[in-house]
Formats: C-alpha cells, structure tokens, sequence
C-alpha cells in the first residue's frame, strides 16, 4: 500500500499525518493524525500535487530600497519554483509600486500571478513632483514614512 | 517635549502598542524609531506566515507591518524616525538623538519598551578557527539580499537551525547558491515545524542535528568550515568531522532581548528570558515603563508579539488614566520541571478582568504531556499537549474570575507525563 509519512504545514500546529491510498474512499486517499479539514486537504495534495507559495524580490528602481519584495498571489506546483525564479530574476521595476500591484501576469502558465507585497515610493526628486499632484494630506504622511529623512 | 506615553521602538510591538493605547483614550502618543522607516525587522522577512491568528490569512512580512503602519498614520499618531535612544531614566526622562534635531530630551508620563532583540554572534557561541570575511548572522544575511539588493555568497553552510537559518537557506537556494548543510548543536531543531518541511526538506538540504562547528578556514574570505557531531554534553566527537568548502558560514544561533536602555532606568531583569519581569498589564518593576514583544522574550510568532503589545498599550493608557489597581494582592507566576519560564512573572489580581494569558517555553521536546497549574498543591488547569518543544512558544488563556488565592501567593506551572 502506498503510504507517506508527512508533516502539516497549513499552520503551525504541525501535525503528524500519515497518507494512505485508499480506492475506496472518494478522495482516492485515507488520512491519519490531521486535526482539521485543512490538514485532511493538505495531506492529500502533498500526494497528488504539491504546491507552495513562493517570496522572492526583483529589482527596483528609483526607490530607497534595491529591492522590492514580491510574492506569488497564490500557490504554484511545487516542481516549477525555480524555473519560476528563473523567470522573476529576470524582471526590474520602477517606483513608485503599491502593495498588491501585479508585476508578471499569469506566471509559467500557472494561472496565478506575481504580485508586490510593500509599497515602495518613489525617491525624493521624483516624490517632489508627486506631491504636487496627492491632495489627500493622509497620502502624503504615508509617502513620508516610507521616506522617511529624504525630506 | 513631553509627551503622554512615549513607544521606544517601530516594529511589531511599538506599533501595535500605540495603536491600542490610541484606542484606549491616550491622545499624546509618541514612536521612536531608529530605523529609516517603521516596521521593524517585518520589512525584511519577505516570506509568507505572518497573521494566520490575527488576521486569518497568510501575509508577509511587510504586509503584515503595513496594516500596523496605515492604522497608525490614520489615527494621526506621531512618530519619529532615524532617531536613536541613548538613555532612559527612571523617572521616564527620555534622551534621544537624531541628525535634524540633535539632542533631545523627552519626558514622558509612560513609557512603553518595545526596542525587540538581537542575533547572537559568532563571539557568544565562540566557534574556534580563523576570522575570514563570510561569517555572518543570518538576520544580517536577510536584510542584504531582501532589501539592499547583495547576494552574499555561493556555497554556504549554516549553524544552527532558529526560524531565521532554516528561512534562509531556502531563500539562497532560491537565489541560485548551494546550501551544503544545516547544523544544530541541539538534538531537535529550535524552529517551527512548517519551516524545517518547506525550508529544508523542500530542497533536500541535509539537516545534521546534534552538531556544530568546530573549525573555520580561510583567511580573507572563508575557505572550508568543519563540522562535528556533539556527545550528551555538547562536546564534539572527535572522527565524526565533515569539512565543507565554502565560501559563507550563517549563524542563527539564537536572538538576545535588547535591554541595555531597560537597564538605564533601573529595571529589574530575568535571567531566563533577558527581558524586564512583567507584571499581567505588561509593567515592569518601574511603575509606568512597559515592555511589550522580543524585547521581554523573544517570540517565534509575530501575531503573539501584537497580542502581548495590545495588552502594554492598553495597560499604559489606563496608567495614564489613573485606573490602575497598584495596592492589590499580587502573586508571582513560576514555571517549575520542565518549563523553562512564564510570562507575565506577576499577576495582580484586581487588575485581571477575567483572564490572563500566560505565554511559556518548555526546556526539552516532549511528546503527550499535560501542561499543569497549581496554586497551593491545588490544580487550577490542564492543557494536554500531544507534541511541545522549546522551539514552540505554548500559550494558556487562564481563567482568575473563580480563583481565589488562599494562602498561596504563587501559581506554579510545571510538564506532567500523561500515562498512557
């Protein structure tokens, strides 16, 4: 009987499960030691198709950071993360970016999206001109945190 | 300039502390932080778990730090940036310094600590051999390649298995280094469970338990480190040697509490935790100074760290306020066979609305026990625990609503085997 031995990482409770195929049940396996529907769920991928969420950065510029912080929007198959990396390696931004802002559409086919997870504003100079333009008195004390002593 | 409550410190806990005691009626509200921008070390944890018991979703860490940020630009709190703390005294006089404004001197009705922690370094664990370039702290490794855009090598091993090490040995394998191995003096790994799966395993980086570095080569950049495994005491055994080429050695070998301004003004430290001892409202033994996050214990979940930093800032507002019970029963929280301490130490009873939550560590890993607390050989409660490890922070909610304190003024919490 094919079975594997797995720790839950849907949170961080860690549960031992084990994963046992099983014709006869619905879902096609049996699953021991979850304590949630979600643990049950996850053994179950680990099984047919692993997924993972993936955080990584791309370049950015005219910012204060070098780097911008980027995430997948949800998970993709566990074999494709570094092909994936392959390809967001390869992507360079310009400031301003705002949090949740798609950077690649739609990655390796997977259907789901690389997205920014910060904001990044742009650096002084170009923040001058900015300011011209931003009423919202709100915005611009949230420009100012994220730029802090270039004032 | 004076100021109702003064945070020291704009990561997690400073944040979340200002934003409740706003809440809670503060109005004159001050952050110093001694950063370029607020949220602290969140910023450069770009990987994904942050929130799941606070927010019930998945967020990075700048995400995460954010939703803090927004909130308390909205509510018009104020807050410094760039700006370094030198001293605090006792009487919560403030000296801080900036290049804007020079020196300055602030003098606050309530202080809230939140200034977090720092790694341990290759001289505390004191790791024998040369001292090339390469030898970095893995939380220094982060900030380089999260944020400032430098990657920091190419063959890489790692000492000791914290969040922080296991974290970044999937994000340089990623980055298109080799990650030769993981080693941890413990015989189990100190970081949570998901990340020894999706960090290690993952990648198929091999994880030597019970072993530690025994040799660095190399004398302007690393060349090769030598690891060895310990015996029961630590020790390394000699023949169980494996020497790596490499170019880079992280350490994640353990984070301290920040603490050298809590002991300016005169506060009383614990020696397990290296944090200030706090009372439930998350005082320390200088009435109106609280102390919130890593700088008490360090913490392995971030949403604990904004759990415990609610509670320091609503506590300081009601100081503020004059509505804090100070002439009460008190009785001292104690962890005893098996857990290693419990915060808060002290619980003032009148203080407690109906529970406290008690945060601990277990010194071992051990499998099927009861978490029990006893007052006066009287048990209070148990929690059965299938699996506990030091690595894994355990939290009780506890009920003092019904508990009435008899002659005892101590709350004993110890690990009971449970019989099969």
């Amino acid at each position: 009987m094919e079975a594997k031995n797995m720790i839950c990482i849907v949170c961080p409770l860690g549960c031992k499960l084990k994963v046992t195929k099983n014709d006869a049940s619905p879902t096609g396996y049996d699953v021991e030691g979850n304590t949630c529907f979600r643990g049950a769920e996850y053994g179950i991928k680990e099984m047919t198709n692993p997924t993972r969420a993936l955080t990584t950065t791309v370049t950015i510029y005219g910012a204060a950071m070098k780097r911008l912080p980027v995430r997948t929007s949800g998970t993709i198959p566990k074999h494709l993360l570094k092909q994936a990396m392959e390809v967001i390696n390869k992507v360079e931004v310009k400031a301003p970016i705002q949090t949740g802002q798609v950077i690649i559409k739609n990655i390796l086919n997977t259907g789901v999206d690389i997205i920014a997870s910060r904001n990044i504003y742009q650096d002084s100079f170009s923040l001058g001109i900015n300011l011209l333009v931003i009423n919202n008195l709100k915005e611009v004390e949230y420009a100012y945190w994220r730029w802090g002593s270039c004032f | 300039m004076h100021y109702d409550i003064v945070v020291i410190g704009g990561g997690p806990a400073g944040l979340a502390a200002a934003i409740e005691a706003r809440k809670n009626g503060a109005k004159n509200i001050l952050v110093i932080e001694r950063d370029r921008e607020l949220g602290g070390i969140l910023q450069q944890c770009i990987h994904n778990g942050f929130g799941l018991h606070t927010f019930k979703e998945e967020l990075t860490g700048p995400e995460y730090a954010e939703r803090f940020i927004k909130e308390l630009i909205t509510m018009g709190i104020e807050y410094k940036l760039d700006t370094m703390v030198i001293e605090i005294s006792g009487n919560k006089a403030i000296t801080a310094m900036n290049s804007t404004e020079g020196i300055l001197h602030i003098q606050a009705k309530a202080i809230i600590l939140a200034m977090g922690c720092r790694e341990r370094t290759r001289g505390a664990v004191r790791i024998p051999g040369t001292r090339p370039a390469g030898v970095l702290t893995a939380g220094t490794a982060q900030r380089f390649v999260n944020i400032e855009g430098y990657m920091i090598g190419k063959r890489v091993v790692i000492l000791g298995s914290g969040d922080i090490g296991l974290i970044m040995a999937r994000r340089l394998t990623l980055e298109g280094a080799d990650v030769l191995a993981v080693a941890e003096l413990m015989p189990y790994s100190g970081g949570l469970t998901r990340n020894i799966v999706q960090c290690v395993e993952d990648f198929d980086i091999p994880l030597y338990l019970s072993h530690t570095v025994v040799s660095i080569e190399g004398n302007d950049r690393v060349k090769a480190v030598t690891i060895a495994q310990v015996d029961k005491n630590l020790k390394p055994i000699k023949g169980t040697e494996k020497r790596f080429e490499c170019d880079t050695l992280l350490l994640s070998v353990g984070l301290i509490p920040e603490n050298e301004l809590t002991k300016s003004a005169g506060i009383e430290l614990d020696n397990v935790t290296g944090g200030p001892i706090v009372n439930e409202a998350m005082e320390t033994s200088v009435e109106g100074i609280f102390a919130c996050g890593n700088v008490v214990h360090v913490h392995d979940l971030v949403d604990w760290v904004t759990e415990e930093s609610k509670r320091a800032g609503r506590s300081a507002a009601k100081y503020i306020a004059g509505k804090t019970e100070r002439n009460c029963k008190t009785i001292k929280v104690k962890g005893i066979n098996g857990v290693r301490y419990v915060v808060p130490h002290q619980i003032r009873l009148d203080n407690v609305e109906r529970t406290v939550e008690l945060m601990m560590r277990v010194d071992n890993v051990y499998k099927d026990i009861k978490l029990v607390i006893k007052s006066g050989g009287e048990v209070i409660k148990e929690v059965k625990r299938s699996h506990a490890a030091p690595g894994e922070m355990e939290n009780i909610k506890l009920d003092l609503s019904k508990f009435t304190p008899g002659d005892s003024d101590e709350i004993y919490i110890e690990v009971v085997k449970e019989e099969a």
